[in-house]
């Protein structure tokens, strides 16, 4: 097996929810940052971080989406000139041509609940600010502390691995036919059948284990999901072991033999080490070494096999690791 | 010892939900250096790049929904030179993105973009209010026309395939070319065959039959209308009102298609390297014949029959306009381009068509078309305007709607959410967007584009007597309040002309993303705002890098970048495939697992 990439590993962590690593948030300012516009952030977060910490406009969501969106924003900020920035005509409640002429939005401007007393932060620190500001150029960069590592989701599960399998639509259904109409049918409830509900046709099947791993479908309303969730882990094992018994299963099943078949036994060590790296291959996109091999020869093949006399069961289990392995399931 | 650890990697964040304690805290603060040094020429890959096989399943992931092949990976894995290996794969990945199947994976992919659902059914299935055809069906063996074709009415009136009218004379067959089946030939029975378009009562009033034949409810009497020419007003079924052409299990079915086309409209746009902008502004759509129909039917329902006595919109042996890559693009089943306005002349092509309903006199043209935007299916599965202008920037603008705070301070609500009380964090963008749907509504007489065609009513529906008591009259008369943001009109002016509730463009003064409106009504005016705003572009380089690179782009913590991939999006006029093929060479799309 390869030398595990720990960093990326750490970063998949990192991201275990599937969303945004958003590693700004939570992370002091950068170094050199302005000391004044850390004062003017944190002054006017009281005010206007309630409705500005994500989206385009989420200025308080960290030091850098401060200094990115809103000192950088030459649509709102004009360093050295507070008379022509926006953000001080809506501060002051003076914007004109728009429907937000104020902020906030609702109620007194903040240049009069300054004068209340309600701030913290005086509209003439910011204006000063504004004044004194001089912004360099934003990085164009990607943020390097995000993970781009991704879940594959239902419809990779529901298309690539059951054509990688060598399984089709008939191994799961048979056709029938519902208001004159076409329709599958899941041969057996027992096949983990898997068929997004935006398909047609196909409306026989489960739909709710579409859903459970991730996947998102305009007929059912459901959205995308990649987070690592229990459902997709309590979905996606059995279902691994059923598509892979039927693939091993399967009479003259190409797609997944090329070297071995489903009862070719440990004591023929050469095919059977020859088909694992096959497989390894082709379900993890990585060439395997020597020990990658042995580590399924030897930790899965071979025990399964002695425990269930005979190799199926080995093969059905070396399969269902690799759907299972995190290479397969990240991309 | 390796196994165990991709058994436990879920696991462990599922188990501590990524606590402080947790190595994530640990990861963050990691990143937290990193990140730091950002401005400082920072590197853009943490870690080494992933490996060419790697990239290779990522692409084929993204592009197809499959996984590379078998052949594919050990082409690949024979290649040891790195230019090789790379010459290799960018090869690929055109020939990925000119492969069917990635056609097929933007049509899912525009599908969960959108996430739009069906029509409902407004009535006990399979009612769900789009134009929708009566049906006609083959008479039943020991009837006297039995093969010959009649329709089912809600009495299963069996007289017509018995060769009797309601009078008891006989029966008329005709031989009629349907629109359906372009080139052939069906022997219809009795009033159906009729191809009038209009039919004259004995007292002199005249019907108009594209808006008089309702769903299963022909009668052969004399005050029934028939198919209408080549049976236009009708679809060829198995039952009464036709459950088929309700069904979403029905490839082919009426309804499904409707639902089907903002995402064909999509993988259109990509496959054929058409700007994605006009998925919200384009004067065009795509659809086989039944899609059409729907606007056909629209404008004559509306009064306009013009198209479909016409009758050669249907005829797919003349058309050439692109199509999607498994049809030929004279095969009635493809998912074909057509004009709007060709279809329904009160989708307007025009594009910058203004009207206001405070100043002028009636007579409003129509509303521009707009894609997606004034799709029949959209229109019918989102069917009120708030939800429609909602949904369209949580689409195309990436809008996340949430409540205040609990500590904001608002002013007190008076009669506008868009100006005061909590309502304001969101309705100061929902309600300037959803000004421009207001015309679209489902009414007693079916979709209707109100103030439009012959979309008048008597103006005693401001007072909800009866028959304007229930929906949307009576949500038009609590929701569409005087001089709010999106209905900036008088009580004064709307005693003069009621429809003037009815206008749909923003009005100089107000602004939605920080951009002022040309003027244009309906939902073009809403996609001119969008585009022009810049919010589109974010949106859509956000929603392509989430499904191509794996990730979203955090405006908050990489305005820069996204700022980067916009100005690359916009050299490609806005097509998916250039973007999408600069997106594969960048250092983040190598940065995966």
């Amino acid at each position: 097996m390869r030398t595990l990439r720990p960093l990326s590993l750490l970063l998949l962590l990192g991201s275990c929810t599937g969303q945004i690593t958003n590693s700004a948030s939570t992370c002091p300012p950068p170094p050199g940052t302005n000391s004044q516009t850390e004062r003017v952030r944190l002054g006017l977060a009281p005010t206007c971080a309630g409705c500005h910490s994500t989206g385009d406009t989420g200025y308080f969501a960290s030091a850098a989406a401060f200094d990115s969106l809103l000192a950088r924003n030459a649509r709102l900020v004009s360093p050295g000139k507070p008379d022509e920035s926006e953000l001080i005509a809506l501060l002051e409640g003076r914007r004109a041509n728009s429907s937000q002429k104020q902020m906030p939005l609702s109620g007194d401007p903040f240049s009069k609940l300054d004068a209340d007393g309600k701030t913290s932060i005086h509209l003439e620190d910011v204006r000063a600010w504004v004044n004194s500001l001089e912004v360099p150029g934003v990085s164009g960069k990607a943020d390097p502390g995000v993970s781009a590592a991704n879940r594959i989701d239902a419809a990779f599960v529901e298309l690539g691995l059951r054509d990688l399998l060598g399984l089709t639509e008939a191994d799961f259904y048979r056709t029938i036919t519902d208001f004159d109409l076409p329709n599958l049918e899941p041969l057996s409830p027992d096949l983990y059948d898997l068929r997004s509900p935006d398909r047609a046709p196909g409306q026989r099947s489960y739909l709710g284990r579409y859903t459970a791993l991730g996947g998102a479908a305009a007929a059912t309303s459901s959205h995308l999901d990649t987070s690592i969730s229990t459902s997709f882990a309590q979905t996606l094992i059995p279902l691994s072991q059923q598509w892979c018994a039927m693939a091993v299963r399967k009479p003259g099943n190409r797609a997944l033999f090329t070297v071995a078949t489903a009862a070719t036994r440990s004591t023929d060590r050469a095919a059977v080490r020859a088909q694992l790296a096959d497989w390894h291959l082709l379900f993890l996109s990585e060439a395997p070494t020597e020990a990658d091999v042995d580590d399924v020869m030897n930790g899965v093949f071979v025990p399964l096999e002695t425990a269930n006399q005979g190799p199926e069961a080995a093969w059905i289990g070396a399969c269902s690791y690799f759907v299972r392995h995190p290479l397969f399931i990240f991309y | 010892m390796f196994r165990m650890m991709w058994v436990l990697v879920p696991v462990m964040c599922l188990a501590d939900g990524c606590s402080k304690n947790s190595a994530v805290s640990q990861t963050r603060q990691a990143e937290c250096e990193v990140t730091s040094s950002v401005d400082g020429g920072a590197p853009e890959v943490v870690g080494p790049p992933m490996t060419a096989l790697r990239q290779l399943r990522r692409m084929t992931l993204v592009t197809t929904n499959r996984l590379p092949t078998r052949e594919k990976v050990n082409a690949l894995a024979a290649l040891t030179d790195e230019a090789a290996q790379k010459a290799w794969l960018a090869d690929e990945f055109t020939r990925l993105l000119n492969d069917p199947l990635f056609y097929d994976s933007m049509v899912d992919f525009g599908h969960a973009w959108m996430n739009i659902p069906p029509v409902a059914n407004i009535a006990d299935q399979p009612e769900y209010g789009l134009p929708q055809q009566r049906a006609i069906t083959l008479c039943p063996a020991g009837t006297l026309h039995a093969g010959k074709w009649a329709s089912p009415n809600v009495y299963a009136n069996l007289a017509p395939c018995n060769g009797t009218r309601y009078d008891g004379s006989p029966a008329v067959v005709r031989s009629i070319e349907p629109w359906w089946a372009e080139g052939t030939t069906i022997e219809v029975v009795g009033i159906d065959g009729d191809e009038s378009p209009t039919l004259t009562l004995g007292t002199g009033e005249v019907i108009n039959c594209s808006q008089a034949t309702g769903a299963g409810y022909a009668t052969d009497s004399a005050r029934t209308c028939g198919c209408g020419p080549h049976l236009i007003y009708c679809l060829p079924g198995g039952s009464l009102q036709d459950y088929k052409a309700f069904l979403l299990g029905n490839p082919q079915g009426s309804r499904r298609l409707a639902w089907d086309e903002p995402a064909r409209l999509f993988a259109h746009l990509v496959w054929h390297d058409r700007p994605l902008a006009d998925l919200i502004t384009g004067d065009y759509s795509v659809g086989p014949v039944n899609v059409q129909s729907n606007y056909v039917r629209y404008a004559g329902n509306l009064g306009d029959q013009t198209v479909e006595n016409a009758g050669q919109w249907w005829r797919a042996s003349g058309w050439s306009t692109p199509t999607d890559p498994h049809h030929a693009p004279t095969d009635r089943q493809g998912w074909s381009e057509f004009k709007i306005a060709e279809r329904n002349p009160f989708l307007l092509a025009q594009r910058d068509y203004r009207y206001d309903p405070r100043s002028a006199a009636r007579g409003m043209k129509g509303v521009p078309s707009a894609g997606m935007m004034t799709m029949p299916g959209v229109l019918g599965g989102l069917t009120r305007e708030r939800v429609r202008g909602a949904r369209l920037l949580e689409m195309f603008a990436c809008e996340s709607f949430s409540p205040p705070p609990p500590t904001a301070h608002f002013a007190p609500y008076v009669n506008d959410p868009a100006g005061g009380g909590p309502c304001v964090t969101c309705h100061s963008r929902i309600d300037p967007a959803s000004i421009h749907f207001k015309r679209f509504m489902r009414t007693g007489r079916g979709f209707q584009m109100l103030g439009i065609g012959n979309a008048h009513e008597p103006n005693v529906w401001v007072t909800g007597q009866y028959p304007y008591g229930g929906d949307p009259w009576d949500r038009i008369r609590r929701l569409w309040a005087f001089d709010t943001h999106m209905t900036p009109v008088s009580a004064a002016q709307a005693m003069v002309e009621p429809e003037a509730r009815f206008i749909d463009f923003l009005p100089a003064d107000q602004t939605l993303y920080g951009a002022t409106s040309d003027g244009t009504v309906g939902p073009l005016g809403l996609g001119k705002l969008l585009v022009a705003s810049g919010a589109f572009d974010r949106c859509v380089v956000r929603r392509l890098h989430r499904r191509f690179v794996g990730r979203d782009v955090d405006p908050t913590a990489e305005a820069g970048y996204l700022e980067a991939l916009v100005a690359q999006f916009l050299a490609n006029d806005r097509k998916t495939r250039p973007f999408v093929q600069y997106l594969s060479t960048t250092p983040a799309f190598r940065s995966g697992l």
